[in-house]
């Protein structure tokens, strides 16, 4: 019995240990084909060209949970699989997470620990990093020269830093998935102009006037019920990048919480610890005894926050380009009599505030090292602009369908020009003066629509398209601040470095906590110069070092 | 003999097996993984090709600035809550077994059941509004007595009993009826017998309910002190804020801070390696100690 037993347990040992091995020398042949034959195919480049005979490319994909399809079409049938279909292109999805970027980048953890990676998938800035110190991605840097079209080019052509991020000892391993963080996170003023009027109050245009409004609002009774129950600025527990958080209200002040600014000698520094922190902080800190702040804001998260500006309780708010769709435009439609208007943010100084704009890509899509085209990448973004704004456009197909679906998400690789929501905007504003949609392409064409069925029929759906993108919209202040230069964006553009990654988080909570007990008054506002040397003393003076290092290396 | 025996078990012991591979699945084989614990752990890399770094790991943790007081609130918070989910359903369950008509009794056991189901995710956005200083109906029925407004989960001295307390009301009705079912298996002609001696109620209660129900006490006790690095993860996680981390945070929150966001999987190995060795230690002891002082052995 006993013999049996170990017997078959060293048979089955033998024939595990006998198929791995095997694996691994047929895995070594498919290697070295692939490589010359890629060699040959140098010869004929044509970047919209499609591949014969067809080719297989194995991917990891990730779809977002909002992702939907029109009738008959599906995550394996769509317009943009068969357009790679079309293109020679198969690709075959060795798995596919529909979900939280969260949960994909979790699995794709885990496929990356068991080393047997798909040819082609979309990794995040710390898995670029260790992937190519790993050696499993290909130089993408000649296939990039190459194959990439005009119009892919000049969106890296604007944002130069995206590229950066993916270029490592000079060779680039990957394109960045980059966003229009213009529209996405930068900062605008939004105030209830319902309330200013009834106030007699004039549009703040300087950061006097910004306080006084936040005063008024607190203590003249603006929802006029009689009773102190309304607050200056919205606020929530993040107070620094959370929504709503303080970065606005900071700006203005010349102050840059968790960004990487250039100072006068080009040396990167952490904006959080700047002196200029100190004195909005003592601001708010008075704005918090004057029961200007909700005095809960400590203990709220964004939606419990939304709740406030939906019932009226709070008038001001320093927030995103999209705070008019969500919340406020819920506030509209709960009390018609509300108004919100976007404006620039005053400075201190005089004049509008620099506002701050996190890095564009946080995402890159990349090849594994060793397959046969690995210009594939390059491939489909060359067709993601294409189909989208290139000459053989077709938007309704590509894009946004006639029913409003997005079908442009079922794209494998996209990316977007910084300025591109800035873009829509003028255009659609110059098609209204004229009332002539017809120059507009697809995209525009929508928030045009979207827009005049607000003008002329009063929909509230597009209340906050119309005052994010329309004429008198925050995106039309954003361009003013653009055309300004009056854009701080974030200065570092690497993977987290080796400190940030053992220290970020705990610096970060001490940040935050620091910062919400200044504002409660429950720590002095000496306590931030404390602050700043514990910052630098557990390990923010290494990050310094480090981001500086890395800045130096892209010059 | 022996092999007539197995042969009639048998089914037993293939219903037992399902239960068996699963929990080797899942609480076993991840032990493997505790070994990032001493590695400077590499997804990319692997279990077996990352770097090996010794103790590092651990002396990171004990070196950073927080560790201690996040051990102090973890303990705090979890002994008092481990004190309290015994005295209040212990004491619950007595008193609902003296309630004679069964309609109230299945209400009661039902009503204060409820909670159980709730997530903290829910939960923790309704106890932030009925907690609300501004607004909230606590502080509103405290303001009846003229009591100034508490903000209970802002303020670091109320924090802590503010989730102690929290987490007893969620979760007493449950222990409540392991309690109850106890008291149903205590021998009625003993409380007969009583009487006949005299015993009032309180004696009876005394004398024959707590005895009679004292080994599942003490099951219950040293299950519950392997908990005793454990404060409640999401209940915490969805309750604090900044205002209280000084308060608030416990180990769970650290790892998650350390292991989900900052990706340093090593550190938070070490730290899950640290808290299962304790947790192992209180175990043993506890269970010594039911032996001992209770003679009731639970294995």
């Amino acid at each position: 019995m006993k013999g049996k037993q170990s017997l078959s347990f060293i048979l089955s040992t033998l024939l595990l240990t006998s198929v791995i091995l095997s694996g691994c020398g047929a895995d070594k042949n498919v290697k070295s084909e692939g490589a010359s034959e890629a060699k040959q195919q140098e010869t004929t480049i044509n970047p919209l060209g499609k591949y014969d005979p067809p080719i297989d490319v194995t991917a990891a994909k990730f779809i977002t949970q909002d992702v939907k399809y029109p009738d008959g079409q599906s995550e394996e049938n769509n317009a943009w699989e068969s357009l790679y279909k079309e293109m020679g292109i198969n690709l075959k999805y060795d798995w596919i997470v529909k979900g939280t970027d969260a949960q994909y980048f979790q699995k794709l953890n885990v496929t990356i620990a068991s080393g047997d990676i798909p040819d082609l998938m979309m990794v995040n800035s710390t898995q670029l990093k260790q992937l190519v110190e790993a050696d499993m991605l290909e130089d993408i840097t000649d296939a990039y020269n190459q194959y990439a079209t005009p119009e892919v080019k000049s969106i890296f052509e604007k944002d130069k830093m995206a590229l950066q991020s993916a270029t490592f000892d000079n060779k680039l391993y990957a394109i960045p998935k980059t966003e229009p963080m213009i529209g996405g996170q930068t900062p605008v003023l939004w105030v209830r102009t319902d309330w200013l009027k009834k106030l007699n109050l004039p549009e703040p245009k300087t950061w006097e006037d910004v306080l006084n409004t936040m005063k008024a609002f607190t203590t003249q009774d603006p929802d006029g019920n009689s009773k102190q129950d309304t607050f200056g600025v919205a606020l929530s527990k993040e107070v620094v990048n959370g929504y709503p958080s303080v970065n606005g209200f900071f700006n203005a002040y010349g102050a840059y919480p968790r960004i990487w600014t250039k100072d006068s000698s080009g040396n990167l520094i952490y904006g959080s610890i700047q002196p200029e922190v100190k004195t909005a902080l003592a601001q708010l800190a008075d704005m918090y005894k004057t029961g200007e702040l909700d005095k809960e804001f400590g203990v709220k998260d964004g939606s419990k926050v939304a709740e406030s500006l939906v019932n009226d309780r709070v008038g001001l708010l320093f927030g995103p380009s999209w705070a008019v769709q969500w919340p406020l435009q819920d506030n509209k439609k709960k009390n018609n009599e509300a108004e919100w208007r976007a404006l620039p943010i005053p400075s201190i100084d005089g004049g509008d505030a620099s506002v701050q704009m996190p890095f564009g890509a946080s995402f890159y899509f990349v090849v594994k090292k060793g397959i046969t085209h690995p210009e594939i990448v390059i491939k489909l973004a060359n067709l993601f602009t294409e189909k989208l704004y290139g000459q053989s456009a077709d938007y309704l197909k590509y894009g946004v369908d006639a029913k409003g679906i997005t079908t442009a998400k079922y794209s494998f690789v996209d990316l977007a020009a910084p300025d591109k929501d800035l873009k829509r905007s003028q255009n659609v504003a110059e098609a209204l003066k004229n009332t002539d949609p017809s120059k507009l392409n697809p995209e525009e064409k929508s928030t045009y629509d979207k827009i005049i069925s607000f003008q002329k029929e009063g929909d509230l759906n597009f209340y906050g398209e119309t005052y994010q993108s329309g004429p008198e919209g925050a995106m039309m202040v954003l361009q003013k601040l653009w055309d300004g230069d009056k854009i701080v964006s974030e200065g570092y553009g690497g993977a987290p470095t080796e400190t940030m990654g053992e220290k970020k988080a705990t610096l970060d909570k001490m940040e935050t906590e620091i910062f919400t007990k200044i504002i409660y008054g429950a720590a002095s506002i000496d306590t931030f110069d404390k602050f700043v040397e514990d910052w630098k003393n557990l390990g923010g003076e290494q990050i310094t070092k480090e981001v500086n290092e890395w800045n130096a290396s892209q010059k | 003999m022996l092999k007539k025996g197995f042969k009639r078990q048998l089914p037993l012991h293939l219903m037992l097996l399902p239960g068996i591979v699963l929990v080797f699945i899942y609480c076993y084989i991840p032990m493997v993984g505790g070994i990032m614990a001493f590695q400077k752990f590499i997804p990319s890399k692997g279990l077996f090709h990352s770097k090996w770094v010794g103790l590092k790991n651990f002396e990171y943790l004990f070196s950073m600035p927080d560790f201690y007081q996040v051990l102090w609130n973890t303990v705090f918070i979890a002994i008092l809550k481990i004190i309290f989910g015994l005295i209040v359903p212990i004491t619950i369950a007595i008193l609902l077994n003296e309630v004679g008509k069964s309609v109230v009794k299945r209400w009661v056991q039902t009503l204060i059941y409820l909670p159980h189901f709730l997530s903290w995710v829910i939960l923790g956005g309704v106890l932030i509004d009925i907690l609300s200083p501004s607004y909230g109906l606590l502080n509103q029925f405290l303001g009846i007595f003229s009591i100034k407004p508490i903000f209970f989960l802002g303020d670091n001295q109320w924090f802590p009993f503010t989730i102690v307390l929290s987490d007893v009301w969620k979760e007493f009705g449950f222990s409540t009826i392991v309690y109850l079912a106890a008291l149903t298996a205590v021998n009625p002609s003993l409380y007969e017998a009583a009487v006949i001696d005299g015993a009032n109620r309180w004696k009876q209660t005394w004398n024959i309910t707590i005895p009679g129900i004292l080994p599942i006490i003490v099951l219950m006790t040293t299950l519950s002190l392997g908990n005793v690095l454990n404060a409640g993860f999401d209940q915490v996680f969805n309750l604090y804020s900044p205002l209280v981390y000084e308060s608030g945070d416990i180990l769970d929150t650290l790892i998650y801070r350390i292991g989900l966001i900052d990706g340093q999987y090593g550190v938070a190995t070490a730290l899950g390696l640290f808290k299962s060795l304790i947790s192992f230690a209180l175990v043993s002891i506890s269970y010594w100690l039911a032996y001992k002082i209770a003679d009731y052995r639970i294995f």
